[in-house]
Formats: structure tokens, sequence, C-alpha cells
């Protein structure tokens, strides 16, 4: 079995704590990303699983074992760099023997378990090559057989895909998920690529200046964000988000956002009177000329840009002085400075404490 | 389409003129003529009789090619042995810094340790003295080991002195270089600090080494101080550049052509060297100049 835990984990460098107080167990065989922008701690936590770092306080567990004073080579884990890190004076077959061969492999075995990597990763007629004759795609892809060779009980993954350009950053990406599929292994993996987190995860674990904010599936970060940050980071474009201040009575309390009242129901009835934040995703903001207005808020607004994106059009809004993003249908009739009857699909309206930034069910 | 339409140029594009590279390759001859001079001067004297060297007009080549004078080399003194002493002296020092300098390189890139960088700067600060200012304590220091008139101040000095500084700095340049995933890799993978040094950052090295080796046998080949001090007087433990200040007749003048056939075989060491490692040495240096 090897689930991972990281129980109360801290890490300071210096008067910078890079990890502060990380608490969360991964699941055997689970694929867990890690997420958030630069500097936010994801791969220091990584690199303490891995045993590259030592954390400052706290316990990291593989299995049952507490794994705090083991070294890299003895926690049974295997990890993909993001520059690779294949080793540039041995042969691609040496790179994945390598590990294996210092484990005292016998060499019939190394020799099976390589033949077997390089036919999953398509790398049979490479094994020959040094790593600077291989295009950046087929790097990835040793890097990536060097760890499966291993065959480790936790795959570690630092931003894999990151040097890829973005049609092979695609195609790897579903390739990635392939190989987790079939070696069925604990993975953990770093990105800072929200896109990357909601298609590859089973689920997702979003960090911010050192410290978890929220892991769930992906459907939870999108449809329940714990709180302002979350809310913000994924999806793309970002989620709109509008000051308001809860008025009316008990069950009709709704958020003045100053264009429009936006009802709130029940929920937001002990807030009147206090200041919060709504959010909207632009998915939910709807044509009114296309749809009907039931459920929905209807808002008249100013179009200010129009970006085609061929499947959709993004539209930024403007309604007295704020602005916020709409994703509508590709054939929708309009133009910058036209004026667009839109509706806020009341269903679907987060709201945010603005003082502690947490959200509000 | 004719045979000629298929081999002629486009209409409309430029043919590239040889007259730049011809003129170019011009104006690197002639620059060439104050470094080539010298060294053709010195074979082709070693071939000349005592008095041709002199000849006015010079001549720059010997009206006939006297392979006598290499016997005399080899007849005046042991030239031979002082030969074999050089290169004996040259190897270790190179076998000796390559190890010194790459595990000391090493240390200062990649172990972090407290001071660090003030003893880098100390250890770098050992350039700054000339060693004429240290030929005297150094003398006091050997003849204390005992170690007067044997070879081993000539290997054991260079090797942690400032011949093995230059070499040390830069490996060290070389081995900042290596981006640290790659011993991250290789600890995952299951080697230690010294097995990484090994099997990872060796074997990168090689360029690094190489220079290192080149600058360390030019050195030690070109020494000429310390031998002095330290083997003087003793022709069978000479080295070739003292070995070079003995062809001298009875009043102490040189004997110019014998002394330049003796050069002239002193040379082809260094020739052999730069012959099989001139690609590594070029690469060396610009490496460790990027990396400063």
């Amino acid at each position: 079995m090897a689930t991972v835990t990281f129980d109360h984990v801290f890490k300071r460098f210096g008067d910078v704590v890079a990890v502060n107080d990380l608490s969360l167990q991964v699941r055997d065989g689970e694929f867990l990303v890690l997420v958030g922008p630069s500097g936010c701690g994801k791969t220091t936590a990584l690199r303490m699983l891995a045993g590259l770092e030592e954390q400052t306080s706290g316990d990291i567990l593989i299995g049952d074992r507490k794994v705090n004073d083991v070294a890299p080579k003895d926690r049974d884990i295997a990890m993909v760099f993001q520059n690779y890190a294949l080793y540039p004076h041995m042969s691609v077959y040496d790179n994945i023997a390598f590990g294996l061969k210092l484990r005292g492999t016998p060499k019939a075995e190394i020799e099976r378990r390589v033949k077997d990597v390089a036919g999953i990763l398509g790398l049979g007629e490479l094994l020959h090559r040094k790593p600077k004759e291989l295009s950046g795609g087929q790097r990835q892809r040793v890097a990536v057989g060097r760890a499966i060779a291993r065959e480790p009980a936790v795959f570690l993954m630092d931003e894999p895909l990151s040097n890829l350009d973005a049609k092979l950053r695609i195609q790897t990406r579903a390739e990635l998920g392939k190989i987790h599929q079939r070696v069925g292994k604990t993975t953990i993996y770093v990105t800072h690529d929200q896109v990357e987190a909601m298609t590859m995860g089973d689920r997702i674990a979003v960090m911010k200046d050192g410290v978890l904010q929220q892991i769930g599936t992906p459907q939870d970060l999108h449809d329940r964000p714990v709180n302002l940050f979350v809310a913000g980071f994924i999806g793309s474009p970002s989620m709109n988000f509008f000051s308001a201040r809860v008025t009316g009575a008990p069950g009709e309390a709704a958020g003045d956002t100053g264009f429009a009242k936006v009802p709130l129901g029940h929920r937001a009835d002990p807030l009147v009177g206090r200041d919060v934040v709504l959010g909207l995703r632009p998915e939910d903001i709807h044509d009114l000329s296309r749809q009907p207005q039931d459920g929905r808020l209807p808002v008249e607004t100013k179009v200010e840009v129009v970006e085609y994106l061929g499947n959709e059009l993004q539209l930024y809004l403007a309604a007295d002085g704020q602005t916020f993003v709409a994703r509508v249908a590709a054939d929708t009739q309009t133009q910058p400075g036209a004026a667009l009857r839109v509706g806020f699909d009341l269903r679907k309206v987060q709201l945010f404490d603005k003082a502690t930034e947490e959200a509000i069910r | 389409m004719s045979a000629e339409s298929v081999v002629s140029p486009l209409p409309g594009r430029r043919v590239r003129s040889r007259w730049p590279a011809i003129g170019l390759t011009g104006v690197l001859i002639v620059l060439a003529i104050p470094l080539i001079f010298p060294l053709w001067w010195m074979i082709s004297a070693g071939f000349m009789g005592a008095h041709e060297v002199f000849a006015y007009p010079p001549r720059f080549a010997p009206e006939t090619w006297r392979l006598d004078n290499i016997d005399e080399v080899f007849a005046r003194q042991p030239f031979g042995r002082q030969f074999v002493n050089s290169v004996y002296i040259a190897a270790l020092n190179v076998g000796g810094t390559i190890v010194v300098s790459s595990l000391a390189g090493y240390a200062f890139a990649r172990i972090p340790f407290p001071g660090r960088t003030v003893v880098f700067v100390l250890f770098l600060s050992a350039l700054l003295m000339p060693l004429e200012v240290l030929i005297i304590p150094l003398y006091i220091l050997m003849k204390e080991l005992g170690w007067l008139g044997t070879h081993v101040p000539l290997i054991v000095e260079p090797i942690f002195g400032a011949p093995a500084v230059v070499a040390t700095f830069v490996m060290r340049q070389h081995f900042l270089s290596l981006p640290i995933e790659l011993e991250d890799a290789a600890r995952i993978d299951g080697l230690g600090r010294l097995g990484i040094f090994r099997h990872i950052a060796l074997p990168l090295a090689k360029p690094a080494l190489a220079t290192i080796a080149i600058l360390t046998f030019l050195a030690s080949w070109n020494s000429f101080l310390e031998p002095l001090v330290f083997v003087a007087g003793v022709p069978e433990l000479m080295t070739v550049p003292i070995g070079l200040t003995q062809y001298v007749e009875v009043y102490g003048e040189p004997i110019w052509n014998i002394q330049m056939a003796a050069s002239s075989l002193s040379v082809v060491p260094i020739l052999v060297v730069f012959v099989f490692a001139q690609r590594h040495f070029v690469r060396g240096i610009s490496r460790a100049g990027i990396q400063g």
C-alpha cells in the first residue's frame, strides 16, 4: 500500500516559511495534483517527499513508514524533473537502467524492464542515442521511462510538461494519464497550470503562500471553491468577482453591486448589512436574446472587447463602471460598443465574505 | 529544362565572392609570421654549424642539415635522462592536480559549508603571491623535510600550489554550471556524494579536465625556478629547461646550434599534447570564461 501522508509539515528557509503546516493524505493509486502560483511551496513539498529537502518539522509517511530520516534512494519513489535531468553522458538505455544497476538488479531483469518501458513509451529506436540527440518530447518520455523502470511505489512529477510546446503538452498530458491508468501507482504531480491540474488530477490540492487552501476533485474545486483564491485560480478565464453589500429583509436578501441587486436567498439572511464578494464564472453569464430569462438576473451591459475563439466568444462587458467576462456562443451578433442584455445564472452565484475571503454556503 | 539551366544560378541571386576569404587568409598569414618565425629559426639553427648561426647576411635554412647536432645534444650531458625526468614529473603533476582540483572544485561548487566563500577567496588570493616571494620559504621547508636534491618538491609543490589554484577555479566554475537536478536525480537513483562526483560530475567535466591537464602540463614542462633551486647541480636530476642552459662552452657562452637542437626536441611533447587535446582545450577555456 502506498499512501502518502503529510502530517503538519513545515519548511522554513531562514525567515521564509515555504510550507506552512501542510497536512494531506494521498490515497493508494491516486493521481494527486499539487497546484498553485510560483513560490506557493508545491515544489518544496514534493522535494521534501523525495527526501531532497529536509522538513523543518512534521512527519512524512509513505505507506505506514515514516520517511523523515530515510535517504531518497530508500524511499521507493521515482521523480520526473522539469528539465528532465537526463544524464548527458549516458545513452537512453543507460539513463533508464542506471538506477536499476545501482540497486544491483540482475542484468537480464534490467534489460527486460528497459525493453518493456521502451515499448510502452515508443523509445525502442532511441535506446542507443544520447539525450542531446533527442527532441524535447523524446527527452520527456525518457525521463518518464526512467521513473517507470524503477517500479517505485510513488511517482513524483515536478512540472514535467512545462518545457514542451503547447501542442505536445496537450498530447503528452493525455499520454501521462494513460500511463498512470496502466501502471496504477500513486502519483503526485506538481504544476502551476490549472488546466493541467483539472484535466489530470483525481484530486487537486491548491496551495498559496505555503498553505494548503483546498483539496478535492476537479469538480469540487470548480463548483465549490472554499475561498476567493481557489475560486479565482481554478477556471479559465477566471471567475468574475463583484463587491456587494447585502440589503433587504430576511428571505429577500440581495447583493447590491451598484449595477444590479442580485437575489441571494436564505443563505444571505444573516449577512444583511455586511460587505460580501459575489462570484460568477464567465460561462454562467448568458446572452438573454438567445436564452429564456427564468432563473437569470437581467443586466444591461456595454460590450468593450470581443475575442473570437472559434468555438465561442469571450466578451468583456461593462456595467456601471465594473467590467467582467462572459463566454457566449460563437455566432452571437455583437460588436465593441454595442449594448447587450445578459442574464446572471442565479443558481451559480458564489458568495464570499469580503473580510475573510472565505466562501459562505 | 536544359542541363545548363539546372546548374546556373537563379536570376537575381548574388554569387558570393571568394575575395574576402582570400584577403582574410592573407592577413592571417602575415600576422602569423612573427609567431612562426622564431620557431622556424630555432629548428633551422639547430641543424646549422656553430658559425652558420651568425652568418651575415643571415641564413634562414642551414646549408647542409647537420644531424650530428642531435647526437651532440645527448653526448654533452644526460639529456635523455632529463627528458624522462620532465615527462614523468609533468605526468605526476597532471594526475595529482586533476585529483586535487576536481575534488576541491566540486566541494567549492556543490558542498555548502560555513565560510565557503571566505575560504574560496582566501584560496584564490594565493595567486597574488609570486613564486619568487615564496621560493626561499619553500626552500627552507623542503630542506626541513629532507626533500632537497630529489624530485619530490617538483611533484608535491605544484599539486598543492598556485597551478592547482587555477585548476581548482576552472573546475569549480565547471561544476557550478551543472544543473542541480542532475544530482537530485542521481540521489534518487541511489548515489551518495562521492558516487555523484565519480559517476555524474566527473564524466561531464571532461573538457574542463582536458584544459587543466594541458595547463598543468605546460606549467610543469616550462617550470624553471623550482628545479633550479631544488635539484641544482646534479645533471641526472635536472629537468629539460635547466638542462637547456647547460649547453655552454668553457667561457659560459651558449653553444647556440646545440642549444637550439635541444630546444627543438624539448617542444615535441608540447606539440603532441596540443594536437591530441586542442579541441577540449578550446572548449574548456571558453566554458570557464562564460561561467566566470
